[in-house]
């Protein structure tokens, strides 16, 4: 249980990068522009836990 | 309550501000709904686990802490001999104990229950330095315990004086009873003073295995074995019925 949650939260920024630039992918090719929207959103959040949250970490 | 408040925004701010901004945002339209949902609530669950995370984390530390004070103590009392406890440690007595004049038992007896006592002794003093070192481990890792790990070196700490207590202390005794008490008189007092120690030690752990499954962690057992034998109150025991016997 702990592992898995663990493998969970690890793979989070990775989960909502490819969610997000699939948002964006089908958004794009659909033409709504709600999904490409949400999509940059997810992406957003992908980067910040990747990259933002450790840097602040290690500077804190 | 302050403290608790600073701490918590503190360390959380990076996931706090941009949700405030974008909600904001949202409210005077600058920033597209379906853009800042999913920010928004992504880091809203974050902001959660990390803050529930941080939380498990701190309490396990605390109760490794505990544990690893009572963990040394048991070692400081049994094991270490430089440690202060010395001629206290019960096993001492199997080396002072004579046995050539005993009804109960032969010397060739003695000696081979002494043997068989040192060996699981020995075997016990490894499992307490791997034990001593798991504790050690696991709160140098506290970030990433998880409960099992915490749960497991408690079941063993209990498992350890048990067997400790039942194969060690009360074979010791049970077997030192059997000899010649007299040549130990002055281990008596010694004696004493490693018993109230083991029964201090034993009320300390009792208290925190109760608070551990008071806080829902299943731990095995909230008593550990106590030493229920004690040579010279047997003898005490037997000198009063037969200073009543005559009459």
């Amino acid at each position: 249980m702990g592992s898995t949650l663990a493998a969970f939260t690890s793979a989070f920024p990775a989960v909502a990068l490819v969610f997000g630039f699939l948002l964006v992918l089908v958004g794009t090719t659909d033409g709504t522009r709600e999904l490409v929207q949400g999509g940059w959103g997810f992406i957003t959040v992908g980067l910040m836990v990747e990259f933002v949250l450790p840097i602040s970490r290690r500077l804190r | 309550m302050k403290a608790f408040i600073a701490s918590f925004v503190k360390g959380q701010i990076l996931l706090f501000a941009p949700q405030l901004a974008l909600i904001l945002l949202i409210l005077y339209d600058r920033v597209s709904f379906y853009y800042g949902a999913p920010v928004v609530i992504s880091l809203a669950v974050l902001w959660g686990w990390f803050d529930y995370s941080g939380k498990a984390q701190r309490r396990g530390a605390s109760v490794l802490k505990k544990l690893e004070r009572l963990v040394d103590d048991f070692g400081w009392l049994n094991f270490q001999e430089g440690g202060g406890a010395g001629s206290e440690m019960v096993v001492a007595l199997l080396d002072k104990a004579s046995f050539g004049s005993s009804t109960l038992t032969t010397p060739q007896l003695a000696m081979a229950t002494t043997e068989k006592i040192k060996e699981v002794y020995f075997t016990l003093e490894l499992w307490y330095f791997s034990m001593r070192q798991k504790v050690r481990l696991l709160l140098r890792k506290a970030a990433s315990m998880i409960e099992y790990d915490l749960l497991e070196v408690v079941n063993e700490f209990i498992e350890f004086y048990g067997e400790f207590v039942e194969k060690v202390a009360e074979e010791t005794l049970r077997l030192v009873a059997k000899g010649d008490l007299t040549s130990l008189e002055s281990e008596r007092e010694g004696f004493s003073t490693f018993k109230t120690r083991l029964a201090e030690l034993r009320g300390r752990a009792n208290a925190f295995l109760q608070s551990l499954r008071d806080d829902g962690l299943p731990v095995s057992e909230t008593k550990v074995r106590a030493l229920e034998v004690d040579p010279w109150f047997k003898t005490g025991t037997e000198i009063s019925e037969t200073k009543q016997s005559p009459q």
